[in-house]
């Protein structure tokens, strides 16, 4: 197991009473594995994957990369942030270039140049290199964070909500593209989001997180689809269909602020998830 | 409607000017006899408009030459507030128990009118100039102090997290982020205290007596020459707003770079 994550308890302390975000929080990420966590917004899932890039530290429980104790950020764990977080006076090939550099630090200035240039290639941007963020869409800058994300060439690559800032199209062009590039780099994936279909088109396993406060995560959920899938047809798939109810059922009976696991009437429920392309459980 | 508002923001400023010129004349001819009337103010200071670069002596030069040596002046002193005002204000920025430290003091300092510090300024360093200089560096130097801290503190966490999860070393995260990202406030108090310094030109060459607009200006008041009063405190004013102006430019562009 390249990540694991051990009992962990988070919480923050707001005008003198302290606020429980996570409660008990354990999960694996084996080497290789595309993992996908999936939950509410606003349930704490941030805070997860910034404690495991080492932004943040628990209150309780551990964290072991690589069978070591995570203290504190690790160029093997680079994370791609949810509002992709570009220095706006750098340009594209500027801002991939100074996380190549620090991942060879002794490496000349051409190699580092190389480097950025091919992974800004591989997200399709070999044409946007010396735009700055301000002039790149949406959909573009988050291609130059996922750039530098892999530039870093890390053990374990870290996406926090990727996509979700982004338009349905751009999202679902993103996904696409996503799916290729791991096909091609075969990273080990920890990835949070709040949409459960991107999970199954992306994610080996998925794991469910409750509502806050106090979030706590449920059973993985294994994704067993045919790849690469198509998502035209995937509706049909019975595979399909079943791993999304397995999380819909888990997501709906532990809503924000739900105790218990009793399930409350679905159809009363706040879909804080999208439920795209079709608005039917299957 | 385009045409209009050109017409506005053109004649109304304009229209201002003149009634304010229309005042000044009633007052010279009633309440204030001792005030020239603009029409002998503008005869009286042709001769240094008319040839702005002129020396006829020391004290007598043209517009533009005295404007210059004044210029000269301000720089010394503003590059020392500068120079010393942004690293006070990166230190200020990003240390909590510095801040608790001086902030009072500062705030207590800066209301000082320049007045009060050129006297200090004679008792430490014995010689005009240097405490010219000294002046115009201690009255100019709060706004890059304040305005970097303020830069400093306001550098979205974001970036900063870019920087932890990059692994960046202290001194790359003071040059790639911190810097780069307080620029725009660094440059508001840089445009800030290039006014301050300017404001400070009449007090420190009131008493260095060098050949500047400040200079002239008392100078041509101990002379009873009122109308060259008149001149110095125009020109003080226009070049104010033109360097005020033209830092106004450079902090757009720097800003700009950064949205």
């Amino acid at each position: 197991m390249i990540l694991r994550v051990n009992n962990i308890d988070k919480r923050f302390v707001t005008s003198s009473r302290p606020r429980e975000v996570l409660r008990d929080i354990t999960f694996e990420v084996a080497e290789g594995e595309f993992v996908c966590i999936v939950g509410y917004s606003g349930a704490g899932k941030t805070t997860l994957i910034n404690l495991v890039a080492g932004l943040l530290r628990p209150d309780g429980g551990e964290i072991l990369f690589d069978s070591n104790p995570a203290d504190g950020p690790s160029l093997e764990r680079s994370l791609i942030f949810q509002n992709y977080s570009l220095l706006p006076w750098l340009s594209a090939l500027a801002n991939v270039e100074l996380a190549v550099a620090q991942r060879i630090p002794k490496a000349p200035k051409s190699e580092v140049t190389t480097r950025a240039r091919r992974y800004l290639e591989m997200v399709k941007l070999g044409h946007a290199l010396d735009r700055r963020p301000a002039e790149l869409s949406g959909g573009m800058r988050q291609r130059v964070s996922l750039a530098r994300g892999l530039a870093m060439e890390p053990k374990l690559l870290l996406l926090d909500e990727p996509l979700s800032a982004l338009d349905a199209l751009t999202r679902a062009e993103l996904q696409e593209e996503l799916i290729r590039i791991q096909q091609q780099e075969r990273r080990t994936v920890l990835m949070i989001t709040n949409d459960v279909d991107e999970a199954i088109l992306l994610a080996d396993r998925i794991i469910p997180m409750s509502g806050g406060p106090g979030a706590t995560l449920g059973e993985p959920v294994m994704v067993r689809l045919r790849r690469p899938c198509d998502r035209r047809t995937l509706n049909f798939d019975l595979e399909y269909q079943r791993t999304r109810k397995a999380i819909l059922t888990y997501l709906l009976t532990h809503g924000p602020g739900q105790k218990s696991q009793n399930a409350i009437p679905t159809t009363l429920q706040p879909l804080a998830f999208s439920l795209q392309p079709s608005e039917e459980v299957a | 409607m385009e045409s209009r508002i050109n017409l506005n923001s053109f004649f109304l400023p304009l229209l201002g000017f003149v009634l304010v010129l229309l005042l000044w004349q009633v007052s010279s001819k009633t309440w204030a006899p001792s005030l020239p009337t603009p029409g002998r103010t503008w005869e009286l200071s042709k001769p240094y408009i008319i040839e702005p670069l002129a020396k006829r002596g020391e004290m007598d030069q043209g517009i533009l030459r005295f404007t210059w040596n004044s210029l000269l002046l301000v720089a010394k002193g503003y590059t020392l507030a500068l120079l010393i005002g942004t690293p006070l204000g990166f230190i200020l920025g990003m240390s909590k128990i510095f801040t608790k430290l001086f902030d009072p003091l500062i705030q207590v300092l800066k209301p000082i009118s320049p007045l009060a510090w050129l006297p200090l300024g004679l008792v430490l360093f014995q010689k005009s100039t240097p405490s010219a200089i000294f002046t115009i560096a201690i009255c100019s130097v709060w706004p890059t102090v304040l305005n970097t801290a303020i830069g400093v503190r306001n550098v979205p966490q974001d970036y900063i997290n870019v920087g932890r999860v990059l692994k960046l070393s202290r001194l790359k995260m003071l040059y790639k982020i911190l810097l780069p990202a307080t620029l725009p406030y660094m440059f508001t108090g840089y445009r800030l205290s290039l006014g301050s310094s300017w404001l400070v030109i009449v007090a420190a060459e009131m008493l260095t007596g060098t050949p500047g607009v400040g200079g002239f200006l008392w100078q041509e008041y101990n002379s009873l020459i009122y109308e060259h009063i008149i001149l110095s405190i125009a020109t003080i004013g226009l070049i104010g707003f033109l360097l005020d102006r033209a830092m106004l430019a450079a902090e757009k562009r720097v800003g700009a770079i950064l949205a």
